[in-house]
C-alpha cells in the first residue's frame, strides 16, 4: 500500500515534466525549420535486394561481369560478379557496393538527390535527364526526348539563352526548376530520352514550347499554333 | 472495547489523513500540470519565435541575394546595350580594316554579355524573345564580320551604313532599360510584391510591335535567318496520306514482328509528318513518316527494361554497320557510307551519310540505333538526310589527299578522304578528313582547294554520353 502510494506521488511528480518535456518537443518540432534530413549512407551486399540491385545486376550483365537475368536479389552468383567489377576497376574486391563501387558502376545508392557531374559533357547530359524526369516523367518516351528536344531547339534558337543551362535556369522557363523538382534524381529512362535528343532526335521538329492543356493558364502561351500532340503535352 | 473504539477512531484518522492526502497529492498534480505545461509553452513559444525569426531572416537574406542577382544583370544588361551602340557608331565611320575588325569583335563581346543577362530575366513574352534575337543576330552577325575582315576583305560601304543603323536598334535597348531604371529608384528592388521584376518585361514592349524592324544581317552562322527558315530540301514526291503511310511503314519494317500500328496524329513542326505508335519485336514504337514523299524520317523503340534486350557485344561492330547499311537500303537511303560508329550501354549507333562522286555529305547524315549484337535495329534518325539531302555541285579538288597531309600538325592515323562538310551552318566546303591521334583522337579537316584548316573535331567517349565529336 505504502509502496503503491509512493509510486503515485512519484508518477505525480514525473508526470508535469514529462508532459512539459513532450510539449515542448512537440512545439519545437513543429516550428524548426524542416530542412535536416540526413543522408543515409546505403550499401548493397549479398541478401539485398530491390530495384536498384536490379539496375546494378542489368548493368553488369551490359558489360560482361555477370551472366544470366537481372532478378533484383544479390546473391552469390551477382558477389562474384561485384569482386570481378572490383578488381578489374582498381577497387577493394571485398563483394559489398559501397560509395566508391557505385560510382564507379555510375549506380546510385542513397536516396538524396544529389548527383554526380563527372565531366563536361554528362554534365550536360544530367541537367537534360533532370529536367526530363521533374517535367515529363509520367509522359510515354517519345514525350520525354521531345521535352529535352524543345530545351535543344531553344539552344539552337536565336531567341533563347546559348547553353543548356541558360535555358533551363532562365527565369520562368520551366516549372521543374521552380517548384524543385529538377532537383530529383532522374530514372534511367529520362537519361535515355535525354540521350537520345543529344544524338539529334527531336520528335517535335525545331518546336520551342510546350504546355499541359489541362493545366496551362498563360494566355500567351495558349495563343501559339500546337504543331504536335504527345501524351499530355502540346508542343509549340 | 475501547480498544475496539480506539481502533475505530484510528482507521477514521487514517482515513481522513489518506484522503488528504490524496487531495493534496492531486491539488499537487493539477498545479504541477499546469505549471509543466506553462513552463513548456514558453519555453515552446520562445524556441519557435526564435526560430520563426530566424527563418524571416533567412528568407530576407536570400531575397537580397537574388535582387543581387537580378541587379547584377540589369547593369550588365545597361553596359552591354551601350558598348554595342557606341562600337556599331564607330564601326559606321571607321576606314581602317584593324581598326573594324578590334570592334566587330568588341560587339561580338558585348552582345554577349547583353545575351547572357538577358537570359536572366522571364522569356515568355515576344518583345523578350525579340530582344534576345536581335543581339544574338548581332554577336553572330559580327563575329562572322570579324573573321572575313582577318581573311583580308575590309568592310563594304554598304555594311558599314547596315551598322549604323543598328546602333539605331541598339538605341531602343538603352532606352527600355533607361525607363525600366526609373523603377529602382527610391530604394526600390527587384524581388517581393512590388518588386520591380513583375514589369521588366513590358520594358521591351517596343521589340514587340509590328512595325518594329531591323536591317536584315545576311551571313554564315548558327543564327542566321537563312538556317531558322531553312527548307527540306531533301524531301521529294508528292504528299501521301496517313494509310499510304502506315502501308509505307509496314513495308519498311518488315524484317520486324511489327504488331498494333495506331495512327497518332500529325505533326506540324518544320518537317510535317504523319505519327504512329506501334509494337516491334514485342516492344513500344514511336515512328513517325514524312507526309511528302513517305520517308521513315524517325523511329525508336523504346527498351526501357534493359535487360530485356540483349546488349551489343564489343566485337559487333561490323555486324552492327552492315546492319545498319541493309536497314538504310531497305527505307531508300542510297550510296551510303558508314561515316562513325559507337556503342555505348548496350547500344550501337551507326552515322552513315551519302557518297557523290567519291565525296562523303556530311550534312545528310542518318543515324542507326542497334542492340543485340546488331541484328536488331531500335532507333533510326533522317532529320538531316531530309533537310539537305541533294545533288551537289561539286569542286574538284586542286591539291591531293598527300598535299594536304603535309598541312596537318599532328600524326595521321587514316588515310585522307574526300568530305564535304557544313561550316558555320549554312556553307559546305570541301575537304580531306584525317583521323589523327595524339594524346586523344582528333578529326582533321583540310580545304581541298586552298589546302588550309577547314575545321578539328575532338572525340570525346564519356561513360554517360557514349563516344562523341566536338
Amino acid at each position: 500500500m505504502r509502496s503503491s502510494l509512493i509510486k503515485d506521488s512519484t508518477i505525480v511528480k514525473i508526470l508535469p515534466a514529462f508532459l512539459a518535456i513532450v510539449l515542448a518537443a512537440v512545439i519545437f518540432v513543429y516550428c524548426i525549420p524542416s530542412d535536416c534530413s540526413v543522408a543515409e549512407a546505403a550499401t548493397l551486399k549479398q541478401g539485398s535486394t530491390g530495384a536498384v540491385v536490379k539496375t546494378m545486376q542489368t548493368k553488369l550483365i551490359n558489360w560482361g561481369y555477370l551472366s544470366g537475368k537481372a532478378d533484383g536479389i544479390f546473391g552469390s552468383k551477382t558477389k562474384a560478379a561485384v569482386i570481378y567489377f572490383q578488381k578489374r576497376n582498381g577497387l577493394v574486391a571485398d563483394g559489398i557496393v559501397g560509395t566508391k563501387t557505385a560510382q564507379a558502376m555510375g549506380l546510385k545508392l542513397s536516396g538524396t538527390t544529389t548527383t554526380n557531374g563527372g565531366g563536361t559533357s554528362s554534365t550536360e547530359l544530367n541537367l537534360l535527364a533532370r529536367v526530363v524526369y521533374g517535367e515529363a516523367r509520367g509522359e510515354p518516351y517519345t514525350g520525354q526526348v521531345a521535352v529535352a528536344a524543345v530545351v535543344l531547339n531553344r539552344v539552337k534558337s536565336s531567341s533563347f539563352p546559348n547553353t543548356v543551362s541558360g535555358v533551363i535556369y532562365q527565369a520562368g522557363a520551366f516549372d521543374c526548376v521552380a517548384d524543385g523538382q529538377i532537383n530529383m534524381t532522374p530514372n534511367q529512362n529520362a537519361i535515355n530520352a535525354a540521350r537520345d535528343a543529344l544524338n539529334g532526335w527531336d520528335p517535335t521538329y525545331g518546336c520551342l514550347f510546350y504546355y499541359n492543356p489541362r493545366t496551362a493558364t498563360s494566355k500567351w502561351m495558349l495563343s501559339r499554333t500546337v504543331k504536335l500532340k504527345i501524351g499530355n503535352h502540346a508542343f509549340c | 472495547m475501547s480498544n475496539k473504539k480506539t481502533n475505530c477512531v484510528k482507521t477514521q484518522d487514517t482515513k481522513k489523513t489518506k484522503r488528504q492526502r490524496n487531495s493534496r497529492v492531486a491539488k499537487t498534480a493539477v498545479l504541477g500540470t499546469v505549471l509543466g505545461l506553462c513552463a513548456s509553452a514558453i519555453v515552446g513559444l520562445s524556441v519557435a519565435l526564435y526560430f520563426a525569426d530566424k527563418t524571416v531572416e533567412t528568407h530576407e537574406s536570400y531575397q537580397r541575394q537574388m535582387d543581387a542577382v537580378y541587379f547584377r544583370a540589369y547593369y550588365d544588361l545597361i553596359e552591354g546595350a551601350n558598348d554595342m551602340g557606341v562600337m556599331l557608331k564607330k564601326l559606321g565611320v571607321s576606314n581602317s580594316p584593324t581598326m573594324q575588325q578590334s570592334m566587330l569583335y568588341e560587339v561580338w563581346s558585348a552582345a554577349n554579355l547583353a545575351e547572357n543577362s538577358l537570359g536572366m530575366f522571364e522569356s515568355q513574352d515576344d518583345g523578350i524573345l525579340r530582344a534576345q534575337k536581335f543581339v544574338n543576330q548581332l554577336g553572330d552577325y559580327s563575329h562572322a564580320l570579324a573573321l572575313r575582315v582577318a581573311a583580308g576583305k575590309p568592310l563594304t560601304e554598304e555594311e558599314r551604313e547596315r551598322l549604323s543603323k543598328l546602333a539605331e536598334v541598339a538605341s531602343v535597348y538603352q532606352r527600355a532599360l533607361t525607363e525600366f531604371g526609373k523603377q529602382l529608384e527610391d530604394g526600390n528592388t527587384f524581388m517581393g510584391e512590388d518588386g520591380a521584376l513583375n514589369n521588366f518585361t513590358a520594358a521591351f514592349s517596343e521589340f514587340s510591335q509590328p512595325d518594329f524592324a531591323y536591317p536584315e544581317m545576311i551571313y554564315d552562322g548558327p543564327f542566321s535567318d537563312a538556317l531558322e527558315n531553312k527548307q527540306l530540301v531533301g524531301m521529294g514526291g508528292k504528299d501521301i496520306t496517313a494509310e499510304r503511310g502506315e502501308e509505307l511503314l509496314n513495308d519498311y519494317l518488315s524484317a520486324y514482328e511489327v504488331s498494333d500500328v495506331a495512327y497518332i496524329g500529325e505533326g506540324e513542326g518544320d518537317i510535317p509528318t504523319y505519327n504512329f505508335m506501334l509494337t516491334a519485336d514485342g516492344a513500344p514504337a514511336f515512328a513517325q513518316i514524312c507526309k511528302r514523299g513517305g520517308m521513315l524520317i524517325s523511329y525508336n523503340v523504346n527498351i526501357d527494361d534493359v535487360a530485356s534486350s540483349k546488349a551489343v557485344r564489343q566485337d559487333a561492330g561490323p555486324t552492327c554497320q552492315q546492319n545498319a547499311l541493309a536497314f538504310a537500303s531497305k527505307l531508300g537511303f542510297d550510296n551510303m557510307q558508314v561515316v562513325w560508329s559507337s556503342s555505348a550501354h548496350g547500344e550501337c549507333v551507326v552515322n552513315l551519310a551519302p557518297v557523290q562522286e567519291g565525296v562523303i555529305l556530311y550534312s545528310d547524315l542518318v543515324k542507326v540505333k542497334l542492340r543485340e549484337e546488331g541484328s536488331r535495329v531500335i532507333g533510326l534518325d533522317a532529320t538531316h538526310y531530309a533537310f539537305n539531302h541533294r545533288e551537289r555541285k561539286l569542286d574538284v579538288p586542286t591539291i591531293t589527299a598527300e598535299q594536304a597531309k603535309q598541312n596537318l600538325s599532328i600524326p595521321a592515323i587514316s588515310e585522307g578522304r574526300l568530305a564535304l562538310i557544313p561550316l558555320r551552318g549554312t556553307k559546305e566546303t570541301l575537304t580531306y578528313e584525317f583521323e589523327c591521334e595524339q594524346d586523344g583522337t582528333y578529326f582533321v579537316y583540310i580545304d581541298a582547294l586552298s589546302g588550309d584548316e577547314a575545321n578539328i573535331l575532338y572525340v570525346i567517349d564519356d561513360e554517360a554520353s557514349g563516344m562523341r565529336t566536338i
